[in-house]
């Protein structure tokens, strides 16, 4: 029987390092076990490391990790196979919801948001993470794994961000950007520069590549550019400031009806009303959008500006909608004996608050200025006669 | 005639099983020599199957380790745990059932009057 000494067990014990196997535990078992092998079956003056090279080779294949790449395997399985379902099931999921949501989107039935919602939260919050967990598992090198995890996190914020666009949720600006930057600037580099070496995957290199630049393109393409969006704020906030111009040239011209006899008729008071609820409304509107309670001339230079894409109104602003509509209701109902202008299409009586509570703030606003100027050019007209 | 590696694979985990059953504790070269004995050198567990199914057992449970210094060396020590215990009964009985089903699957049932 053959005696083993310390640094042959050190020699051991490096040369299966050096194999590739490191899990600690599989290490010494495979020690103990060729050191067994050895002293059972090598004679006692026996050539020791010719004899360690041909037991270990009987150990595997092609190489000694295998092994260890099999143990983890198998630790690995069951989670794996979980896994597995999970993206399967929840991939189809969310290609469901998502065809529904679209559906009932263009339909315009309700419950089309909660199936966007459901199914580009599944598909980017679950389906996109485990794809990549088990895609990972095929890629052996790191620097493949990292271009993975990019694209896949950058998948994710590019969906997320549609959805908060879509939702008019904060951040969906800040998350497409991230992602188209990501994409475009470190992951296309890195995949291609690493992919083009390779000559059998050049082609699919080049594809996925400009797949990449379009779908950045795609997203720059649709989104407004940060000086088109200026241009479109400073509109905004001049036809804003012209339209106030117009009520106070109006309200001028009115001033003399309202001095003279003031509570003369019904709509006479209620066009008070109306025109001093708007303008109300608007200041606390121009409050929420800027931040200041009147626009200055010098708005450009100041940059305060009435956004394109503000909506949504506090409870304060909310109640002043509803006493709003109800006031031009009671006017609406005095307009129908005489030639007056109504202020609400008759057929949009029932549900005309809902079209100031989901529309953009800059629409609103100028809803409101030709509210008052319906108003305000009523009374004329009648004083005219 | 030795088995092909195919056939053991499946039947691995009940062979680790059932010998930690029949023998308290034992190690790697151990089992695989104690099989060789038992089967007349017919069924050769290679390092390649045995330790990978060693240690997925060890994960799910089923057996229990300890350590020995062997001089500087470690021997690992395997023997079942509780779970693991009942785990045997289950799969030798199950695999004993596999085999009846495959003699008459295959047509190969002892003749019997």
């Amino acid at each position: 029987m053959y005696r083993i000494s310390d640094q042959q067990i050190d020699y051991i014990l490096n040369d299966i390092g050096a194999r590739g196997v490191e899990m600690e535990s599989l290490q010494q078992n495979l020690l103990d076990h060729v050191c067994c092998i050895i002293e059972n079956n090598l004679e006692e003056n026996g050539d020791f490391e010719s004899f360690y090279k041909k037991t270990i080779h009987t150990f595997y294949k092609d190489e000694l990790w295998e092994i260890e790449e099999e143990t983890l395997l198998l630790l690995t399985y069951k989670n794996y196979y979980t896994m597995k379902k999970t993206m399967i099931f929840s991939g189809s999921f969310s290609a469901a919801t998502m065809i529904l949501g679209i559906l009932f989107k263009f339909l315009y039935w309700p419950g089309a948001s909660m199936f966007i919602i459901l199914g580009i939260g599944t598909s980017s919050l679950i389906f996109l993470p485990l794809l990549f967990v088990l895609k990972s598992k095929d890629r052996h090198q790191t620097k493949d794994k990292i271009i993975l995890a990019f694209g896949i996190l950058s998948g994710i914020l590019l969906s997320l961000s549609i959805l908060f666009k879509v939702m008019h949720w904060p951040y969906s600006m800040i998350l497409g950007y991230s992602s188209v930057i990501s994409i475009g600037l470190i992951l296309l580099p890195i995949f291609f520069i690493t992919g083009i070496k390779k000559p059998e995957e050049k082609i699919n290199t080049i594809t996925i590549s400009i797949v990449m630049i379009m779908i950045c393109g795609l997203w720059l393409t649709l989104i407004r550019s940060p000086k088109g969006t200026k241009t479109l704020n400073i509109k905004n906030t001049t036809v804003y400031l012209i339209n106030e111009q117009i009520v106070t040239t109006e309200k001028n011209l009115c001033a003399n009806l309202f001095k003279s006899d003031s509570i003369k008729s019904e709509t006479l008071t209620l066009t008070n009303q109306i025109v001093k609820v708007c303008d109300q409304l608007k200041n606390s509107i121009i409050l929420t959008e800027t931040g200041v309670s009147k626009i200055p001339d010098d708005f450009d230079s100041k940059e305060l500006y009435i956004s394109d894409g503000g909506d949504g109104f506090d409870e304060n602003q909310l109640a002043k909608i509803d006493s709003l509509v109800t006031l031009m209701k009671k006017y609406n109902a005095t307009t129908n004996n005489n030639p007056l202008n109504k202020i609400i299409p008759p057929n949009e009586e029932t549900d005309f608050a809902y079209k100031f509570y989901w529309d953009k703030h800059v629409e609103v606003l100028k809803n409101l200025t030709q509210i008052q100027l319906i108003v305000l050019q009523n009374e004329r007209l009648q004083s005219s006669k | 005639m030795i088995y092909s590696s195919e056939l053991i694979k499946g039947t691995l985990k009940t062979i680790v099983l059932k010998l930690l059953a029949d023998n308290k504790k034992m190690y790697g070269y151990e089992i695989t020599q104690r099989v060789k004995e038992l089967t007349l050198d017919k069924i050769q567990i290679t390092e390649g199957a045995l330790y990978p199914t060693l240690h997925a057992l060890e994960a799910d449970g089923l057996v229990t380790t300890e350590t020995e210094f062997i001089g500087k060396r470690v021997r690992k020590y395997y023997s079942l745990s509780p779970s693991g215990k009942n785990k045997t009964k289950e799969k030798v009985s199950e695999l004993a059932d596999f085999m009846e089903t495959m003699k008459f699957l295959l047509d190969i049932k002892t003749k019997t009057v």
